[in-house]
């Protein structure tokens, strides 16, 4: 669904401006709290744009007949229709074209990797030219709303296309999981009509957006303002209630449920499986994270997670390794590092959460993989074992493969390690008939996003394995479209 | 729903707590527990079901200020609903029929074995008991277990120790239960595995989300790496490395 590039007013807008002045103008540059003050504050790094910053780099895009972000982008965002409508100050028209397309702009305009996405299409980059910042424009877009027009005296009930909170399909649908995939199928299919549930097995909602990601990349407020959005659309959330504990899917059916979009996620941590993994002192990125996140350092005010004068050490190169090593800076940790079996132009992390930890004192210890971990004389951790590492021949990602090199091993001094190398998918709770993966994730047509079991969907990271929000979201969006069409065409052939 | 239905005290600070929770009473089984949060910024806390009315849909738990719990029995009041309530998580326990059964208990691990005692009555066990009680915590679960075990020892702790071994001697028994502190599991397990009986043991671990997520629960078990929340909390104590959980555990106390 896109906006006509073709109205008289975008035609306008295009020729108002020559394409070389805009492209004269240099990228935006996000204002960000200083390095030395964030360290000791939870507060959002990003600060986000003005809002003449944010017209100015909307003049930037010269709205292409063909745009290449779009494709980029995994929920098909109309990317020129939202950016021409900030360039003419239509602030709530931007909104009105995100809205269409997705249901966590705030959330994507600030954590979605748009480098690998839709930046990565920008006709910028054939001009050697630094791509439209497409993410701080999503997220000023979203904020604009959320923070201005919100407290704006409205002109008009925002129907969103049908009567506020009223579906007018009796259909029952049940959403597992409340992260992005399900946040955002259940946006798609109560926009459509149907009546839908999310259930949620942990008491806050937003999974990996509320317990992964930390507050300085995304405030829960955020959050809690997306799913409240949803919740005036009329769904409705249940939290607390794993599904196959709580309730077991023979009561789903018994309540009226009559299809299942199952997005659990991919959380369960990987281990190295290396020797003294178990010692005090090493944890996953999950445990570390979630008790950050959640409830400061302490467990019930036993074993304060403080990290004044220690050593941290966090080995992975992902974006929830970065994620950790951030929050250890801000623990008070004295030395805080990343340790990568790569080199870092291979990290997977977000360019700009690693440019952010470098600037917050993180050290990067590249090419290195630790192979043990040294306990003291009282079973602490005292020290990792390293061995270096080269890059050899290209492996089936792509990458360079890190080999060890012969014999060359380090110690390095830590009171904290952290691990974050992988995750596997959650532990299943499923009906039977839905088949798995060797490694556990459901196995579904990737059209239509059905699994092997009647009228059970699934999507996100409990199909990929561990991948983005945007994926995740992406996915929804394509199951959502096809359970739909599913239930229309049985409508269409009912008789009567 | 999580209505605070009754708050029995056992002691200053000491009590049971019945829950209304329509789903977990309806599906809890013994061995099973819940996570409950007291406050919605709170922490996460695990307790075993000691146990539920399928009828009144209700739960039972209970709660004691030293597990960090300080001012939770001064705040809650019946009547209050508890803002999170999950379960019921775990496995549930794999309790024989018509055998003999000897549950051994220490301190707060005598708990969690309650409704498992229960549940062996049920099934027609022959059912022992030695538990140790050296403070007021659990006095009060005792009275509940006379009426369906065949012998309460209540005993010191120095001879807690003994006395299994007297049973174990002197009677076939048939499979053994343990919770209690990891160093005197881990000799129980050592002596029944002598003997040949199949044991069990109820683990207590720190716990996050209950669903497998963080790994902070972790035990080794058969040299596999296993979560005391989903593959748990009950373990073949053969094959459990205590001296591991021992140390991580010390993270905690």
């Amino acid at each position: 669904m896109r906006t006509d590039r073709n109205e008289p007013w975008r035609e306008e807008l295009r020729k108002a401006i020559p394409a070389k002045e805009r492209t004269a103008i240099p990228r935006v540059v996000m204002p960000e709290l200083e390095p030395k003050y964030r360290i000791k504050t939870q507060m959002e790094v990003n600060e986000g744009l003005s809002l003449s910053q944010a017209v100015l780099e909307a003049t930037r895009c010269l709205d292409c007949p063909d745009p290449g972000c779009i494709k980029g982008c995994p929920v098909h965002n109309d990317i020129p229709g939202f950016i021409k409508n900030i360039e003419r100050r239509d602030f709530s028209g931007a909104m009105e074209v995100l809205n269409r397309t997705t249901v966590l702009p705030a959330v994507c305009g600030r954590v979605c990797p748009q480098e690998k996405q839709c930046e990565a299409g920008c006709t910028y980059l054939k001009m050697k030219k630094k791509p439209v910042s497409i993410g701080a424009l999503e997220r000023f877009a979203a904020d604009f709303e959320r923070e201005v027009s919100a407290n704006m005296p409205k002109a008009k009930e925002d129907t969103e296309g049908r009567e506020k909170g009223k579906p007018f399909f009796p259909i029952k649908i049940a959403v597992i999981g409340s992260g992005p995939s399900g946040l955002t199928f259940a946006g798609d299919m109560a926009r459509r009509g149907y009546q839908v549930t999310v259930f949620e097995a942990l008491s806050r909602l937003g999974g990996v957006l509320k317990y992964g990601i930390p507050e300085f990349c995304l405030p829960d407020a955020i959050v809690d303002h997306e799913i409240s959005k949803l919740e005036k659309m009329g769904i409705e959330f249940r939290n607390d209630c794993c599904i196959g504990k709580t309730l077991s899917y023979d009561e789903l059916q018994a309540q009226g449920f009559q299809a299942i979009y199952y997005a659990t996620g991919a959380g369960r941590p990987r281990f190295m499986g290396i020797p003294g993994e178990n010692i005090n002192g090493v944890m996953t990125a999950n445990e570390y994270l979630m008790r950050l996140n959640c409830f400061g350092p302490y467990i019930f005010g036993v074993n304060g997670a403080s990290l004044k004068e220690k050593s941290v050490a966090v080995i992975g190169g992902g974006n929830t390794a970065i994620d950790a090593v951030r929050y250890a800076v801000r623990m008070g940790a004295e030395r805080a590092m990343i340790i990568y079996r790569r080199d870092r132009l291979e990290m997977p992390a977000r360019l700009e959460e690693i440019r952010h930890a470098e600037e917050e004192g993180v050290e990067f210890l590249m090419l290195h993989n630790p192979i043990e971990f040294l306990a003291d004389e009282k079973g602490y951790l005292r020290a990792i074992k390293l061995q270096k590492m080269e890059l050899g021949e290209p492996d089936a990602s792509g990458r360079r493969k890190p080999v060890p090199v012969e014999g060359d091993i380090r110690e390095v001094e830590v009171q904290l390690a952290i691990e974050s190398v992988g995750y596997l998918p959650n532990p299943p709770l499923l009906p039977p008939g839905v088949e798995l993966s060797q490694w556990g994730e459901i196995l579904v047509d990737l059209e239509s996003m059905k699994s092997s079991a009647p009228s059970i969907y699934a999507g996100g990271d409990i199909v990929r394995g561990p991948s983005t929000v945007i994926n995740a979201m992406g996915d929804g969006r394509k199951a959502a479209a096809s359970m739909a069409a599913a239930f229309e065409s049985a409508m269409s052939n009912i008789k009567l | 729903m999580n209505e605070i239905v009754d708050i029995t005290p056992y002691s200053a600070k000491t009590a049971r707590l019945r829950i209304y929770n329509e789903d977990v009473s309806d599906k809890c089984l013994p061995g099973q527990f819940v996570i409950i949060k007291f406050d919605r910024n709170g922490h996460r806390i695990p307790f075993s079901l000691v146990d539920y009315n399928r009828e009144n849909r209700t739960i039972d738990v209970i709660i004691h200020q030293a597990d960090g719990l300080d001012s939770i029995l001064e705040k809650i009041q019946v009547g209050e609903s508890l803002p999170d309530l999950l379960g019921p998580l775990g496995l549930p326990a794999n309790i024989p029929e018509n055998k003999s059964i000897l549950f051994f208990g220490d301190g707060s691990g005598v708990v969690p074995l309650v409704p498992l005692i229960h549940e062996a009555r049920r099934k027609g066990c022959d059912v022992r008991c030695v538990l140790s009680e050296h403070s007021s915590r659990t006095q009060c679960m005792l009275h509940d277990i006379e009426q369906d075990a065949e012998l309460v020892v209540t005993v010191s702790d120095d001879e807690l120790f003994a006395n299994a071994m007297k049973i174990l001697d002197e009677t076939k028994i048939d499979k053994v239960f343990m919770s209690g502190p990891t160093m005197i599991m881990k000799r129980l397990s050592a002596k029944t595995k002598q003997r040949n009986i199949p044991a069990d043991v109820l683990l207590n671990m720190m716990m996050i989300d209950g669903i497998g997520l963080c790994g902070i629960c972790r035990v080794i078990v058969n040299g596999e790496r296993k979560q005391t929340c989903i593959d748990g909390p009950i373990f073949d104590a053969h094959l459990v490395d205590f001296d591991q959980l021992f140390n991580r555990q010390r993270l905690f106390i």
